[in-house]
């Protein structure tokens, strides 16, 4: 009897200190994430030089060097970033415009709400949605996600409204304006269902307009760079067991771009922002590895470390699974 | 037999100097394997045409189109490229609302001129000769104006009430609206929309 009471005593002891420690440990937990990073869709064979103009193809030049690749397919990378308790986080949003499709030569789509249940995660549990900036095939998904808020730039926005009423050359719009025409119209970008998606997150309550910088959760941090892609894209630092990560939709457009420092993706782009946006990833991350590139070509390879860890999921879609918090369950079959 | 004089030495040297600078030269035009992206090496050769042109993109061509669908097409542009800036001048008459930007007046300022886009859009439409082979599309294209039509309707009424259940039922209209004009686009202009 006295053993029993002496056992009764001891978990009694542990039990209490579970308890108060309790706190204290999900806090420590709360601030580490998991990440994955979801193929929603993959633009093919787009000309290099188009994407990356430092790799524009020449005939003379060896195959498959740097100026030795005509063609490239780009990946939809969407990050998603879930917290120990309910928090899940999606940086960038894909796109699930599907008429787009045979306009954009896009394969390997799959609506991002289904992809996500590859993961486990349900559409409904989403509670936030950081696009890297406003353009359709980063923030296009929105109406899959009811409760998540959206998080954008005030500096965004005005960035459209002012090419939305630019009053001069044809070419500088925010809605496409010809025939093929947002090709080099480096302010266009965000059709009519984009920014209606926008807007309705806002008319019913579930944006936050960002001004700048801005604490988002514990571990998880928004970066403004202005004008690295567009008027208002911002970066996304992100807590995690294997070190900070950092998010740059197309302000990171390319890893190797990070790495070699070389320009990609130039919209409305100001290229020092762009090169200045770099430079964050490699001063908040300790270098150009944890950097996460929206349409890497080598996205889900070994050429791409961060992301090797990968598999191939519905509609030849890719996922990777980059890292686990602690008690973090595995998610690749 | 050579003899070590000192015009010889100078000629040897400035010929050694020749065969190291040739060594380098061969060296460096050899690829740099550290530049090499390896995976991208392992793909097949790379088509012999030159990407002179910055456009992003290889879409599918749409079908070949008669010139009556052709004439469509190109008279119903002029009309889309109004509407679709309209549609997201809409977008933003709500979004300066919500966002304290423009008040109940502003927002009629606003929205007043894209009432008359669309009406002299329906009318454009119905004055289009339309082949057979698009008048589904046509219809769409229409539903879609007169959507964003009402809607308009809707926003405008908040400057005399400044009840938002407006802005709510007008953008139950402009998503459907929006989602039609991808609809014709994709048809009638594929391209419209690059990677970016």
């Amino acid at each position: 009897m006295k053993n029993v009471t002496s056992k009764a005593g001891v978990f009694a002891a542990l039990g209490l200190a579970s308890a108060l420690l309790a706190p204290i440990a999900a806090q420590a937990a709360d601030g580490v994430y998991s990440v994955w990073l979801v193929e929603n869709s993959r633009f093919m064979n787009v000309p290099f030089g188009a994407f990356m103009p430092d790799r524009a193809f020449v005939p003379t030049a060896p195959a498959g060097g740097p100026n030795g690749i005509n063609t490239v397919d780009l990946p939809v990378n969407v990050g998603v970033i879930k917290g120990a308790g309910k928090e899940i986080i999606l940086y960038d949003n894909g796109w699930n415009a599907t008429d787009y499709h045979k306009a954009t030569g896009t394969d390997h789509w799959s609506p991002l709400s289904k992809q996500l249940g590859q993961l486990g995660i349900n559409a409904a549990d989403v509670t936030k949605i950081i696009v890297g900036h406003g353009h359709w095939d980063h923030a296009g998904s929105l109406d899959e996600f009811p409760n998540a808020v959206l998080y954008i730039q005030r500096e965004e926005l005005k960035g459209i409204e002012w090419a939305l009423n630019y009053p001069g050359h044809e070419r500088i719009r925010a809605v496409n304006d010809s025939p093929g025409g947002c090709a080099r119209t480096p302010a266009c970008g965000y059709p009519s269902k984009t920014m209606d998606s926008i807007y309705g997150k806002v008319l019913k309550g579930k944006a936050m307009i960002v001004d700048g910088d801005m604490d988002v959760a514990p571990g998880i941090k928004i970066h403004a760079a202005f004008r690295a892609h567009t008027a208002g894209s911002q970066l996304l630092e992100v807590n995690t067991p294997i070190g900070k990560l950092m998010f740059g939709s197309d302000a990171y457009s390319s890893w190797e771009g990070i790495r070699d420092w070389q320009i990609a993706n130039p919209q409305q782009t100001d290229t020092v922002q762009q090169f200045l946006a770099y430079e964050k990833c490699y001063k908040v991350t300790g270098g150009y590895a944890n950097c996460v590139a929206a349409h890497e070509p080598l996205s889900y390879s070994d050429k791409y470390p961060l992301t090797k860890n990968a598999w191939v999921g519905m509609n030849g879609g890719r996922l990777a699974e980059i890292t686990l918090a602690p008690g973090e369950k595995s998610r690749k079959p | 037999m050579f003899k070590l004089s000192a015009r010889n030495v100078v000629a040897l040297v400035v010929l050694l100097g020749l065969i190291l600078l040739g060594v380098q030269a061969l060296k460096n035009s050899r690829p740099d394997s550290a530049a090499v992206t390896p995976s991208l090496a392992t793909q097949p050769a790379a088509k012999p045409n030159f990407n002179t042109m910055y456009s992003p993109g290889a879409a599918p061509e749409r079908r070949a189109f008669n010139a009556a669908e052709e004439a469509y097409s190109v008279n119903l542009w002029k009309i889309h490229d109004k509407v679709k800036t309209s549609s997201v001048q809409l977008s933003f008459a709500g979004l300066s609302y919500k966002l304290k930007e423009l008040d109940r007046a502003g927002v009629k300022a606003k929205i007043a001129p894209q009432i008359d886009i669309y009406r002299d859009a329906l009318q454009g439409i119905d004055r289009l000769s339309v082949p057979d082979s698009l008048k589904e599309l046509h219809e769409t294209y229409k539903k879609a104006v007169t959507l964003y039509s009402d809607a308009s309707a809707d926003m405008i009424k908040i400057a005399a009430d400044g009840n938002e259940q407006h802005l709510l039922d007008a953008h139950g209209k402009t998503a459907q609206a929006a989602t039609l004009l991808l609809k014709v686009s994709a048809e009638l202009w594929p391209g419209e929309f690059k990677p970016n």
